[in-house]
């Protein structure tokens, strides 16, 4: 009880301190959202910026492309961590948390895609989640997350579609291929033309207005708090929806379309 | 009302908000879906993992109209396409 009430009488301190700090700060600045900096651009030795020969566009390296660096570093080390030292009977907590993770991307890959692609999904689709919802929850430290800028997820999509038309060329063959775009009546040729390439903007889309609607928000309620003189102390429970739950539901969702298109891109012919 | 910038600009904001209606219908169908998922579980609730799974990606797709709603409002009010065409 005593423990409690300490915790209670710390958190108001901080609440009133930081209420009293922000009285004595200057007034914010107007609201908005840019995009991702252009945090380096590429210049060659007389200083000019090298421009891509066919598009006649600055190569920059973005800010996104930039967060990304922590993100992999992270990862990287965590998995180093956990996968080091294996043992065929389990002793450490954390070669049990290795373990579930393992299981549980290897049943979610079996339960969606089927047995024949288990081996060959897990590790991509792992590392897809994975490395999306890491990115996501960049937002959480108040960093601007790689995810709201499109390109990052655009290159994710993109990805996606290769692997989808890849599977009907392994699966099917040439003859597989051609046959896919005109199932299951010739008329659909036109439909199955658009259909693809919209299922990757589709997804691309869907991770990238979550992600950005979520930072748009987030900055407005910061904004409002701080304008109110309240941008110390006070929690912002909204950034529990928009920066936790949505990074990782976001997440999930992505691994879930990219196996659904892949797996449903089988043309294996059928034998009769 | 010489300004054509503040005209588009004033144009763009309706516009975004216009786009925003289209949240009404992720709004009904998604509310539909978990409406659906409480009465599955209810009759079946040994299947409530299956079911909650299956309900988010539901969700997550029939989202996509609102998403394509707020990027398009996003797009107006961050990266007007339109203002650089009055100069």
């Amino acid at each position: 009880m005593t423990k409690k009430r300490l915790f209670l009488l710390v958190f108001f301190a901080f609440v009133i301190v930081g209420f009293v700090i922000s009285l004595q700060l200057p007034g914010p600045e107007p609201f908005g959202v840019d995009g991702p900096r252009k945090s380096i651009v590429l210049k060659d030795s007389s200083g000019n910026a090298i421009k891509d020969p066919l598009t006649g566009v600055d190569f920059i390296i973005s800010e996104s492309v930039i967060m990304q660096i922590p993100v992999m570093v992270f990862l990287i080390a965590l998995f180093i961590f956990l996968g080091h030292n294996l043992k065929v009977r389990p002793e450490s907590k954390r070669q049990a948390a290795a373990e579930w993770i393992v299981t549980f991307f290897r049943n979610t890959v079996e339960e969606t895609m089927g047995p024949k692609y288990t081996r060959g999904m897990t590790p991509y689709i792992a590392s897809l989640f994975l490395f999306s919802m890491c990115s996501s929850l960049q937002g959480v430290l108040g960093l601007r997350s790689p995810n709201s800028d499109l390109f990052v997820v655009l290159t994710w999509g993109l990805t996606t579609f290769i692997m989808v038309q890849a599977n009907k060329f392994r699966t099917g063959g040439v003859g597989g291929f051609l046959k896919s775009w005109v199932q299951p009546v010739p008329v659909m040729l036109p439909f199955n033309l658009i259909g693809d390439p919209a299922a990757a903007v589709s997804i691309t889309l869907r991770q990238f207005g979550n992600i950005m609607g979520g930072c748009v928000i987030t900055g407005l309620i910061y904004f409002a708090l701080a304008n109110a003189r309240l941008s110390v102390g006070v929690p912002a429970v909204l950034s529990l929806y928009f920066d936790f739950f949505a990074a990782v539901v976001q997440a999930y969702i992505f691994i879930m379309l990219t196996m659904c298109y892949i797996g449903g891109a089988d043309c294996t012919p059928e034998e009769s | 009302m010489d300004d054509p910038k503040a005209f588009v600009l004033g144009c763009s904001a309706i516009g975004a908000g216009c786009a925003m209606i289209a949240g009404l219908g992720p709004g009904i169908g998604e509310g539909f879906c978990g409406g659906k998922a409480v009465e599955a579980i209810g009759r079946q609730p040994e299947a409530s993992g299956a079911i909650t799974r299956t309900m988010i990606i539901g969700d997550a797709i029939a989202e996509s109209t609102g998403i394509y709603s707020l990027v398009i409002a996003l797009l107006l009010m961050f990266a007007n396409p339109f203002l650089s065409k009055v100069g």
